[in-house]
């Protein structure tokens, strides 16, 4: 349905992103990457608010830029800084964005209403937002996202701000949405995509490393990742993280061969993640 | 839907606190303005009653029934100034006022020429004015003067300065306050996304004109109320209680057409909205140059002493065909406020400049706005520009 081809985004010398090729389904997509690799840069090019230097971006085969209005019009956009007018309820600001969506009045505030629901603030739906917590802002966000009932969902950094609670709720809800629709989400909180997204998208060097699911991305660490109680590490053993276990500190390290006392275990997208980004600055 | 946007746009501008302060600001400082200066009210009033009882068209008539009007307090005052007045028009020849400049300014070439042509069409207004006796309307007799001066000089001009400020930083708003909020990418990933600058467009014009209307209307009803002038507003303008001082030529306001006050102060205004649109497009113009509100302001803040940086060059050095081409432009619009739709002075060059001036800068604009919204219907958002 949605299709990158060879876009390349170019600010002057800097190349934010290179020959990047990519065909989305109905599904979750993981947007996964450091801060910094191109991931805003991707979305921003696919929301129609940046312009491709090269190549260009297919919705079922039409260029989105030629589309225009039609084409933003299936997308919901949660930006990752969110901004909204302080003075504003969330209910004033749903209307607001129904009327850039073009939207029946009618129809929009049913909607409005069902959203609101949907993501906990009808209790608050006339109160200004400026009294609003960070989390209460970012469910604004994803109702706004929402309001159009897009075909192409696309969140950046949508679980910013939320509390655990709040971050498993939205993932159920992104679960469900999912069925019929491409949800892009992009993060740096492997957990919020592990459990939800089919594929993965990895960004690095600014080019595109993989777009494959969470198992086959692990399967590059199968065999390698062991357990090790904490101490010095010797060649060809490569630290991921640290942990507290249950009798002192231990170290999560990949190896080509299992050092004296490891335990080997399974790895995660985390351990992926980390592993694929070892050499860049977290 | 397009007029649903506008609905926001407006309801955005008209929620920041600073636009309906800067009303009342407005109309208080104008309120000051009117109230600082009343010397002379009880005057005007009786000028006001007596062009009620007996007209306000001198000459032997008039004076006869001046004569009989019972004694009051500035009677004789009003017989003094009035008494044998006779039609400066008559015998006007504008073509002198040309000579004078041109010696003195040393004036040559094709400005000289240009000035010339201008003073000679001028002729033919003078003799219009002269036909219809527009120098023997008594006006406000020996405060016209005054009051012409605190109604057009000072209180119009005022008004439209506010007026135009308003317009430029409702336009800046309007423009950037997406970045200020950080809602660029949210709105301009909309389905209606880019293309809202032309609702903002239309709505910081619309505010704006309201804004001026108000100040204007409030502003001008407050003078009106205080100087009570009765049948003054159908008073001509080129009364010879009335004179003009224009780069060293004190001379009777010579409009192109006859004006009351009433009709003058009309045409002012009015002219005065299409100056306040010009000014919005130069602020919508730098909003979306910049992509920045304050950069916008810089950039407004910019031209605004380029231009008067370009008048005092030329004229100090002399260059008066510079000097006229440059006065085709929106700050010495405003600046020659008081001779609108008159021929005086060395700047202007053909009949009713100001207004295709305004008119001129109308299209410039409306192009200008029209190509810098085409580049931006292709142009990056970043989330603080915009």
């Amino acid at each position: 349905m949605l299709s990158v081809e060879h876009v390349t985004k170019r600010y002057g010398n800097f190349t934010a992103l290179e020959d990047i090729n990519l065909a989305f389904e109905n599904g979750v997509y993981g947007l996964l990457a450091p801060n910094g690799a191109g991931k805003t840069t991707l979305i921003k090019m696919l929301t129609t608010l940046l312009f491709p230097t090269q190549g260009s971006i297919l919705w079922n085969g039409c260029d989105i830029l030629s589309m225009g209005g039609e084409y933003r019009g299936m997308v919901g956009y949660l930006p990752q800084e969110f901004g909204y007018y302080k003075n504003y309820s969330p209910r004033q600001f749903l209307r607001y964005v129904a009327a850039l969506q073009c939207l029946n009045r009618k129809d929009a505030e049913k909607r409005i209403d069902e959203l609101l629901d949907l993501v906990a603030l009808s209790d608050v739906k006339d109160n200004k937002m400026k009294q609003f917590s960070g989390g209460m802002i970012q469910r604004v966000g994803i109702a706004q996202a929402m309001l159009n009932d897009p075909k192409l969902l696309i969140l950046d950094e949508p679980t910013a701000g939320l509390d655990p609670k709040e971050r498993v709720r939205f993932r159920n809800l992104i679960h469900n949405l999912s069925e019929n629709r491409i949800v892009i989400l992009s993060t740096h909180i492997v957990s919020d995509i592990e459990t939800i997204a089919g594929q993965i998208i990895m960004i690095r060097n600014h080019q595109l490393y993989c777009c494959d699911t969470p198992q086959s991305i692990c399967k590059i660490l199968r065999g390698k990742l062991f357990e090790i109680p904490s101490g010095a590490l010797t060649d060809g053993e490569l630290l991921l993280s640290e942990r507290q276990g249950e009798k002192g500190p231990v170290l999560r390290i990949v190896a080509d061969t299992p050092p004296d006392g490891a335990v080997a275990v399974a790895p995660g997208l985390e351990d992926a993640f980390l592993y694929i980004y070892r050499d860049t600055e977290l | 839907m397009k007029g649903q946007l506008i609905h926001w746009e407006l309801k955005k501008l008209c929620a920041v606190p600073m636009f309906w302060i800067f009303i009342a600001l407005s109309i208080g400082f104008n309120s000051i303005l009117i109230l600082s200066d009343r010397y002379g009210s009880d005057y005007v009033s009786y000028v006001a009653q007596v062009t009620d009882e007996i007209g306000g068209q001198m000459g032997e008539v008039f004076d006869f029934e001046l004569a009989q009007l019972p004694d009051a307090q500035y009677k004789d005052v009003l017989i003094a100034s009035t008494y044998g007045a006779t039609d400066i028009f008559e015998d006007y020849r504008t073509i002198g006022i040309a000579d004078y400049y041109r010696s003195a300014f040393m004036i040559t070439g094709n400005a000289a020429e240009l000035l010339e042509r201008k003073f000679e069409s001028l002729q033919s207004s003078v003799d219009e004015l002269a036909e219809s006796g527009a120098s023997l309307s008594l006006a406000v007799g020996g405060m016209t003067q005054s009051v012409y001066e605190s109604l057009f000089h000072t209180l119009c001009r005022t008004i439209l300065a506010e007026g135009m400020i308003l317009a430029v930083l409702m336009a800046l708003y309007s423009c950037g306050c997406e970045g200020l909020f950080r809602t660029s990418s949210n709105v301009y990933s909309s389905r209606t996304g880019r293309s809202i600058q032309k609702s903002k467009l239309t709505a910081s014009a619309i505010t704006s004109l309201i804004a001026y209307a108000a100040v204007a209307s409030t502003s001008v009803g407050i003078f009106a109320l205080v100087w009570r002038l009765g049948p003054i507003w159908d008073a001509g303008m080129s009364s010879q209680f009335y004179t003009v001082n224009v780069s060293g030529v004190s001379t009777a306001f010579l409009s192109w057409t006859e004006f009351s006050v009433a009709g003058y102060l009309a045409s002012v205004l009015l002219l005065g909205v299409v100056v306040v649109l010009i000014f919005h497009l130069i602020g919508f113009a730098a909003g979306m140059l910049t992509g920045n509100m304050y950069y916008g302001f810089l950039l407004f803040f910019l031209f605004l002493a380029f231009e008067f940086g370009l008048l005092m060059l030329f004229g100090d050095t002399g260059s008066w065909l510079l000097y006229q081409l440059s006065y085709w432009t929106p700050m010495p619009l405003w600046m020659g406020l008081n001779l609108w739709f008159t021929g005086l002075g060395i700047s202007t060059i053909v009949q009713y400049q100001e207004c295709w001036t305004a008119l001129l800068w109308l299209v410039i604009l409306g192009l200008l706005i029209f190509a810098l919204y085409r580049r931006f219907m292709r142009k990056d958002v970043t989330e603080h520009a915009a």
